[in-house]
């Protein structure tokens, strides 16, 4: 069996009495792009830091390419690429300053792909740190984790702080290095924010990996929040609540909330029938997902 | 292991180094300009003959004849004057390389890198000594050249011996610095417990000078091994100097031992 591109087991990191993470037993196999989800707070930043051996697990271990990252923690950093989730780069230096150094600790990086990349998320890499916006130093650290092609990239949060269309730009960079062979190992908070690259996840809560499942069997037990606005009368309204996948339903007035599960395909071919004026639906949120997973009772 | 992380360290300092260098030119460069005016002045030995011992051994590096060339040199400069804003200036620096990098969220960030972290402390050490290498060498210039010009006559191989006092004494606190927030996070933590070990060993030389029962452990004090032995007029300190290598070098094992063990802060 191939070696895993992350391998942990029983990986367990507290702070005193407060927990980071517990008994964490993960494998992500090469070339796979893995969602790390769970709420602010969740562990993922301690699992993600314990990857790095910037911390030391309380019992455990982990490894990268089979590299243990604590004994062979230069090893296991040196074919990894990392991003924080706020990178707090030293203000006096210029952004090909910086990078340059960092290439330097790394054994040397080419030029090019620095600049390659820094054309890619329109970054100025002249410019002195300490005058860049957040996004921008964001785009410094992202540089800084994809410049050296590292066989496993760890992304805390990677597109926090980026507008919308640079986001885009990471999460391409993100598809591109998987299509090469590459493993990325992304955390967030939102499902949105992985579900178009990531193929697994696993999902983080207090301190515990609570699921591990793929993208796609994931949206399937997620629960949608919809709200429709009537334009008119609505007779019959009422039999959305039979609607296959509907989970609720709830009427004021002209509003109609639903929460759905699964497929909208059913909903969607239903309200056709009446007249609408608006339709919106929000993302599903991380904490519907997990009561979804586990039933309302178990998680409450 | 190739030298980036010190050579790093050295290109973030070099403006700040160019203040330090002005700062320190300025105030011996000043102070020598002052010889000629006393020179011939008795009086103001009469005046300092009347301060009490611990004061003259605290603050005029126990000097009798301050009118004399290395009374004055040693009186106004190195007893205190040097070793002060040295002290400064590697304590800062020494703080800075581990604890503060780790308060500004920097080192988290390096340390991700394929990095030992007791190659990155060792580095931070080797700029740190290289820092004040680079400060000693103008108080040494500016003090013999200074001395040429106003005829204050005094060998060069003595204010060399005494500027590598001073230089060897900052090393050893800034090291302190760079350990103590090595082994524990906390940048105003480390100047604490470097500036206050400095003040005890500026104390115990000092007042051992007048108080009989402290007499017996001035050697202790990294003071009296550096200044306190007056270098200036004794020249070369070989004995003291090792020792203050040596513990130095302690220090410097310290930190990269205690930065190599305990968990970092984001």
């Amino acid at each position: 069996m191939a070696i895993p591109a992350i391998e942990t087991a029983g990986l367990t990191k507290f702070y005193g009495a407060q927990r980071g993470i517990e008994d964490l037993d993960l494998r992500v196999e090469q070339g796979e792009v893995f969602g790390y989800l769970g709420p602010n707070g969740a562990g993922k930043t301690t699992t993600i830091r314990l990857l790095l051996d910037l911390i030391r697990p309380t019992r455990g271990r982990a490894s990268i390419a089979g590299h243990d990252v604590n004994a062979a923690s230069v090893e296991a950093r040196r074919l990894t690429g990392y991003l924080p989730g706020e990178l707090k780069p030293p203000a006096q230096s210029t952004a090909a300053g910086f990078l340059a150094h960092l290439g330097r600790l790394r054994g040397g990086v080419e030029r090019t792909a620095v600049e390659e990349l820094a054309a890619r998320l329109d970054l100025d890499l002249g410019r002195r740190i300490g005058d860049l916006s957040k996004g921008n130093k964001q785009k410094v650290g992202v540089i800084a984790a994809f410049m050296h092609d590292p066989e496993v990239l760890i992304l805390d949060e990677p597109t926090t702080g980026l507008d919308p269309i640079r986001q885009e730009d990471v999460l391409d960079l993100v598809r591109e290095r998987a299509a090469a062979g590459r493993t990325v190992f992304l955390s967030s908070h939102e499902l949105d924010q992985v579900e178009h690259v990531a193929g697994r996840v696993g999902i983080v809560r207090e301190g515990r990996l609570v699921a591990v499942e793929s993208i796609a069997e994931l949206k399937e037990r997620a629960i949608r929040k919809v709200e429709v606005r009537l334009a008119g009368s609505a007779d019959g309204i009422e039999r959305l609540r039979d609607v296959p996948g509907v989970e609720s339903f709830a009427r004021e007035g002209d509003v109609v909330r639903l929460e759905v599960h699964g497929s909208m395909d059913a909903l969607v071919k239903e309200l056709a029938t009446v007249p609408v004026q608006t339709l919106t639906s929000e993302p599903p949120e991380l904490d519907e997902i997990f009561l979804s997973y586990y039933g309302r009772d178990h998680a409450a | 292991m190739r030298p980036d992380v010190a050579l790093q360290a050295l290109r973030e300092r070099r403006r700040s180094l160019v203040w330090w260098a002005l700062g320190v030119a300025a105030l011996v460069l000043l102070t020598v300009a002052f010889y000629p005016s006393i020179r011939d002045d008795t009086a103001i030995n009469e005046y300092v003959k009347d301060l009490p011992e611990s004061l003259r051994g605290l603050f005029a590096g126990g000097e009798l004849d301050i009118a004399s060339p290395t009374g004055y040199l040693n009186s106004q400069i190195y007893a205190l004057m040097a070793p002060l804003v040295f002290l400064v200036f590697a304590i800062g620096a020494g703080a800075g390389a581990v604890a503060g990098e780790e308060e500004r969220g920097t080192l988290d960030f390096l340390l991700a890198h394929p990095l030992r972290r007791r190659d990155y402390a060792v580095q931070r050490f080797l700029a740190l000594a290289a820092l004040v290498a680079a400060l000693s060498a103008v108080l040494l210039a500016t003090t013999w050249l200074g001395s040429l010009a106003v005829e204050l006559e005094i060998g060069f191989g003595r204010v060399l011996a005494a500027t590598v006092s001073v230089g060897l004494l900052a090393v050893l606190f800034g090291t302190l610095a760079l350990a103590a927030g090595s082994v524990r996070s906390g940048r105003a933590q480390a100047i604490a417990v470097a500036a206050g070990v400095a003040v005890a060993a500026w104390l115990l030389d000092g007042l051992g000078q007048a108080v009989d029962f402290l007499e017996p452990w001035r050697p202790l004090s990294p003071y009296y091994q550096a200044i306190g032995r007056n270098p200036l007029r004794e020249g070369a300190l070989w004995s003291s100097w090792t020792l203050l290598a040596a513990a130095t070098a302690v220090l410097a094992v310290m930190a990269a031992l205690g930065l190599e063990r305990r968990d970092l802060r984001q």
